[in-house]
């Protein structure tokens, strides 16, 4: 690299971090050509393969006001995430009427009987349910997930300022994909009252109990704060979030009559934990391309990573800067090992296609992997004790 | 960006030259005797006229002038309020008075919160969210409803709890104030104690309607404003000597050159001080007490003028940073010794110091 | 009033949740107790380095006071101290700015939203402006501003967890000024001071935070309060008058000082002619000389790691 300047300039003499900031396009190139690590792989400026994860460290817990909380790592990127949860009465919800919760209501009911609950029967998937299910999470906003890089996290942001579009983006993203996965279960979120059986002297040829009244819903204020930015915030973001809606506690909550509020227990035993449907892990690329594109798309090859472009896997914030292609991948695999697609998106060029892609989320499919089994241990841990996960690199 | 604009606005500093600035410190530092640029003494105010009770929609207001220029209007108005009890830890109202023993709910009863005073202050050129605003409106706001000492003799109460206590109606519902701070001018010096000052005329000629409920029932009140009665009780109801009544803090600003202490400081005195203290304090109304000292101490916060310090004109070369050159000012660095500290709060706040001057000179205020 | 740039909750706001055991007298829980000697410190624990887009960052986070044995609480026993600060500069004032011979100097305080008991707002509030101040008046006497002309430096300081007020239980009655506040303040100025050597700032010091207060912890009301060094306001019944100041042991002076409370009433021991705020402002720099030397420590280390 250091030839490659002298040829462009012989009197002038640049450092590699002069070079670095002033054309970043092509000491990246040059780093890649340049520098094959010992098997032939071209590596990146920071010394990372292409399919190369960083390190990451994951904690839970540690901040006593929040629900649940947790703190991910990776590389210089750090995010604190905390989750708060708060009440919203349905007698406070204008328009509400009990039909609004009829189907998991007799559904509550006849499960009640059999002795199960609504979070027991991951089977039995019923249209109906679903529906009110997604209704109640959307329609009542119980899942406020927000971005915070007025940290001072890097100078770009500055504090007290309004949501910038970044900020605006994750944020939006993180919800959306909170809905679309549908990873928190309603019932986890709903606080039921089961009103006394009056009657239950007269017709007990009827086993029928009362229908249980939904009273209250749980609101989870999710707040996210990049305290150091080193690149792909939103895969910091999410992890930090998944590992802190693992940690959520709930306490439990039960509808006072004669007072007409909902009471919380601050029993921890009684208190229960939200069980997650899913456990997507998302995935940056970053496409690298040091030339502008030709403008047939004919005469760029197909279907061989490297030929006058790169992917990055997990991009750091200089790799961002150049990068103006990114691919986006939200992946999960349920009980039978069966990968589902959330998000396979292409933002910002053409370059990636369909095979290109296929690859890629064969790749996030096996960082999910290795990610459930971090936030499992780290949630097994129980007290504040980081987790951490040496980077390493996939193949697809 | 509001740094900026505050920067901007305390660059109304006028542009002294080092060597102007070097002169005014040195006379300032004089031992013994400093000489200031109007020639008052250390502990003499500039003249200022005042007048009370002005805008009659209020419950109480007051004008107070420097004689530079700057005015400051400040108007008080009362509501009632429902008292929320344990607002903070509960957001239920009524159910939760059983939370605590019987002695918490009374404490929160008599008590008050410090919730209930707002204060806004309006500033030409400052937004109302710019950080000088909010710092003064926290700071008279801080030290309004910090006292708490009452006058427990003669088997009264009188403003047990000081102001928060004063506000109390009952169990279920208490006064809230709004004290609405308004300067006319741009702040041509630090503006503080002309706040301040205004702000305790306009409290001390605040009436609050007489109540005629009693005990705990919803309260309503007499609509004869002439039965009306001050917010801070007068002196003839409980005893003549007005050094024994509770009266609202006064926040004055002290700085320290050299071995000085100087009072009410203009710009320019500011712009050369070592050091800047704010000092709230009220008359010490614990007539059992038997202490020397007339006055007690609320709030000091120091170098709250810095600001202005910064933009004078600082040194001409960073090269020269280890060397004084004599006649040329440098803005000095490093705090304050703490003998100094207990200097400028001492003259202050000893019997028959500058403190009990101001709070008589108020006093004037309201008699005529 | 919503605010359309962030994901916003239900439009009805949500409502704190509330536990049983306020409104049940039967299960109050005890009373925190300081355990601590008047005189003794809570460890801190102080970090420098971690934000790397930063030119300087410090972390510092306060060890709660143990839960007493079997709390099974749901509800937090102790909140302690934990914020991180970061630096950014010097760097060129913007084109518009006014010229500044000096380094200007831009402080920022937030709260996370999950810092205290109570969640805080995403706009900063009159408290975090308030603390703003009083940090930048703390640095600025420390920082040799004149080394750096038409420059700038940003500290911006989040606090992710704060002090209580008071102990959660209690009702918020006379002496209901926000205590917790002053803690933090001292804590943000240890913090700031530490990220300003972590960026290589010059300055004269390393100005440090200390707090002390003068408290009644007895239920008679008479009983003359004492003067304790690093106060937790939950474990006292009243707090009677606090100070914290930001102080420089090297050259024996306050940049800062924060003394607010009534100590009118106050009586020191027998003998102590000391009026009742110097003494509490010679407490709170006894704090802050305390913690100077765990700073002095940190930097230390950073200093010869860095050199390696």
């Amino acid at each position: 690299m250091d030839s490659l300047v002298q040829n462009a300039n012989p009197k002038l003499q640049l450092t590699p971090t002069q070079f670095a900031a002033i054309e970043p396009n092509a000491y990246i190139l040059s780093q890649l050509s340049q520098r094959p690590s010992s098997n032939g792989v071209p590596t990146r400026a920071n010394a990372r393969e292409q399919f190369e994860f960083r390190d990451m460290t994951v904690t839970v817990g540690g901040f006593t006001h929040a629900n649940g909380s947790s703190t991910v790592r990776i590389g210089d990127t750090s995010v604190v995430c905390g989750i708060v949860a708060e009440q919203i009465y349905t007698s406070e919800v204008p328009s509400w009427d009990v039909s609004q919760a009829s189907v998991s209501a007799n559904k509550r009911r006849r499960l009640a009987s059999s002795g199960k609950t609504l979070l027991d029967n991951d089977e039995e998937t019923d249209q109906a349910y679903d529906n009110e299910e997604s209704r109640h999470i959307e329609d009542r906003c119980l899942l406020v997930p927000n971005v915070t890089m007025n940290t001072g996290c890097t100078p770009g942001y500055v504090p007290g300022a309004p949501p910038s579009e970044d900020e605006q983006s994750i944020s939006n993203n993180l919800l959306g994909l909170l809905r679309s996965t549908r990873m928190i279960q309603a019932e986890d979120l709903r606080i039921w009252y089961q009103p006394p059986n009056l009657d239950a002297g007269e017709s007990d040829s009827s086993n029928e109990t009362q229908l249980p009244e939904l009273k209250a819903f749980w609101v989870l204020h999710i707040d996210i704060m990049v305290m150091s930015y080193g690149g792909n915030i939103f895969d910091a973001a999410w992890t930090a979030l998944v590992a802190a809606l693992r940690h959520v506690t709930i306490p439990y909550a039960w509808w006072d009559v004669d007072k007409e509020i909902v009471l919380c227990s601050d029993d921890a035993s009684k208190a229960h934990k939200l069980s997650l449907r899913e456990m997507p892990t998302s995935c940056w690329f970053s496409v690298f391309e040091p030339q502008p594109r030709p403008a047939s798309q004919d005469e760029v090859a197909r279907g061989s990573l490297g030929d006058g472009w790169w992917i990055f896997a997990d991009p750091d914030g200089y790799e961002e800067s150049v990068c103006e292609e990114n691919v986006w991948c939200v992946v999960s695999k349920d009980k039978n090992g069966k990968t589902r697609v959330y998000r396979a998106q292409n933002v910002g060029g053409s370059t990636v296609d369909s095979e290109v892609m296929h690859n890629l989320l064969q790749i996030s499919a096996k960082k999910w992997e290795d990610m459930k089994s971090i936030i499992d241990e780290v949630v097994a841990t129980g007290s504040p004790r980081a987790v951490a996960w040496k980077g390493k690199s996939y193949s697809a | 960006m509001s740094s900026q604009r505050q920067a901007s606005s305390a660059a109304q500093v006028p542009h002294l030259s080092p060597a102007e600035l070097s002169y005014l410190y040195t006379s300032l530092a004089l031992p013994q005797n400093p000489i200031r640029p109007d020639g008052r003494s250390p502990t003499q105010f500039r003249p200022l006229s005042a007048e009370s009770n002005i805008l009659p929609g209020t419950n109480g207001s007051a004008r107070i002038g420097f004689a530079d220029g700057t005015q400051a209007i400040v108007g008080v108005k009362a509501e009632v309020e429902r008292t929320v009890l344990i607002s903070d830890t509960l957001d239920v109202d009524q159910d939760a008075e059983t939370v605590e023993g019987a002695e918490e709910s009374a404490s929160a009863a008599t008590g008050g919160h410090g919730s209930w005073v707002q204060m806004s202050i309006e500033i030409p050129g400052f937004r109302d969210d710019d950080a000088l605003p909010v710092f003064l409106a926290e700071m008279l706001r801080e030290s309004l409803v910090g006292s708490v000492g009452g006058n427990e003799d003669n088997g009264e109460r009188h403003m047990a709890g000081g102001l928060k206590g004063r506000l109390v109606i009952n169990k279920r519902w208490h006064w809230r104030l709004y004290i609405d701070v308004l300067l006319l001018s741009q702040p041509l010096s630090y503006p503080l104690p002309l706040l301040s000052l205004t702000t305790h005329l306009a409290l001390l000629s605040t009436k609050l309607p007489k109540l005629k409920s009693t005990g705990e029932e919803d309260p309503f009140f007499d609509d004869d404003w002439a039965a009306a009665e001050y917010l801070y009780p007068r002196s003839s109801t409980i005893n003549s000597n007005p050094s024994q009544q509770v009266r609202p803090p006064v926040t004055l600003l002290v700085i320290s050159v050299g071995e000085n202490v100087i009072f009410d400081p203009s710009r320019e005195e500011i712009a050369v001080a070592d050091a800047v203290l704010a000092i709230s304090f009220t008359r010490n109304s614990d007539s059992d007490t038997g202490t020397d000292e007339p006055l007690k101490l609320l709030l000091t916060q120091r170098g709250i003028a810095n600001s202005e310090t910064e933009n004078g004109n600082g040194p001409d070369s960073a090269a020269a940073a280890e060397e004084e050159t004599p006649g040329v000012w440098r803005p000095r660095r490093g705090g304050i010794k703490r003998s100094v500290l207990a200097e400028m709060m001492k003259t202050a706040l000893k019997k028959g110091g500058v403190g009990e001057e101001v709070l008589a000179g108020l006093e004037g205020v309201e008699v005529a | 009033m919503n605010d359309r740039r962030r994901v916003n909750g239900p439009a009805e706001g949500t409502r704190r949740p509330v536990f049983a055991c306020h409104v049940d007298t039967a299960s109050a829980p005890t009373r925190p107790q300081r355990q601590r000697e008047p005189k003794a410190f809570r460890k801190i624990a102080l970090e420098t380095g971690l934000t790397r887009s930063a030119s300087g960052s410090s972390y510092i986070e306060v060890q709660p006071s143990p839960p007493p044995a079997s709390y099974n609480s749901l509800i937090p026993h102790s909140s302690s101290l934990k914020l991180a600060c970061s630096v950014h500069g010097p760097k060129p004032l913007p084109r518009s700015a006014a010229f500044s011979p000096n380094l200007v100097l831009t402080t920022h305080v937030k709260y996370a939203t999950f810092a205290t008991r109570k969640r805080r707002a995403h706009v900063r509030d009159a408290s975090e402006r308030d603390l703003g101040v009083h940090l930048e008046t703390a640095l600025r006497g420390a920082i040799i501003a004149d080394r750096w002309p038409k420059s700038g430096i940003d500290v911006t300081v989040t606090i992710l967890e704060a002090e209580d007020d008071r102990w959660w239980a209690d009702a918020p009655d006379s002496h209901d000024a926000s205590w917790g506040m002053m803690n933090v303040l001292a804590g943000c100025i240890t913090a700031a001071s530490a990220a300003l050597a972590d960026a290589h700032i010059d300055c004269l010091d390393l100005v440090t935070g200390g707090m002390a207060a003068l408290v009644s912890d007895d239920e008679n009301p008479d009983a003359p309060p004492k003067l304790v060094l690093d106060v937790d306001p939950s474990e006292h019944r009243s707090i009677v008058a606090a100070c914290v100041v930001g102080y420089m042991p090297g050259r024996d002076e306050i940049t800062q000082l924060w003394l607010k409370g009534d100590s009118s009433n106050a009586v020191l021991e027998d003998g102590d002619k000391r009026t009742v705020h110097e003494a509490l402002i010679d407490g709170a720099v006894t704090a802050a000389k305390s913690v100077h030397a765990v700073l002095a420590e940190v930097v230390r280390e950073s200093i010869l790691a860095a050199g390696q």
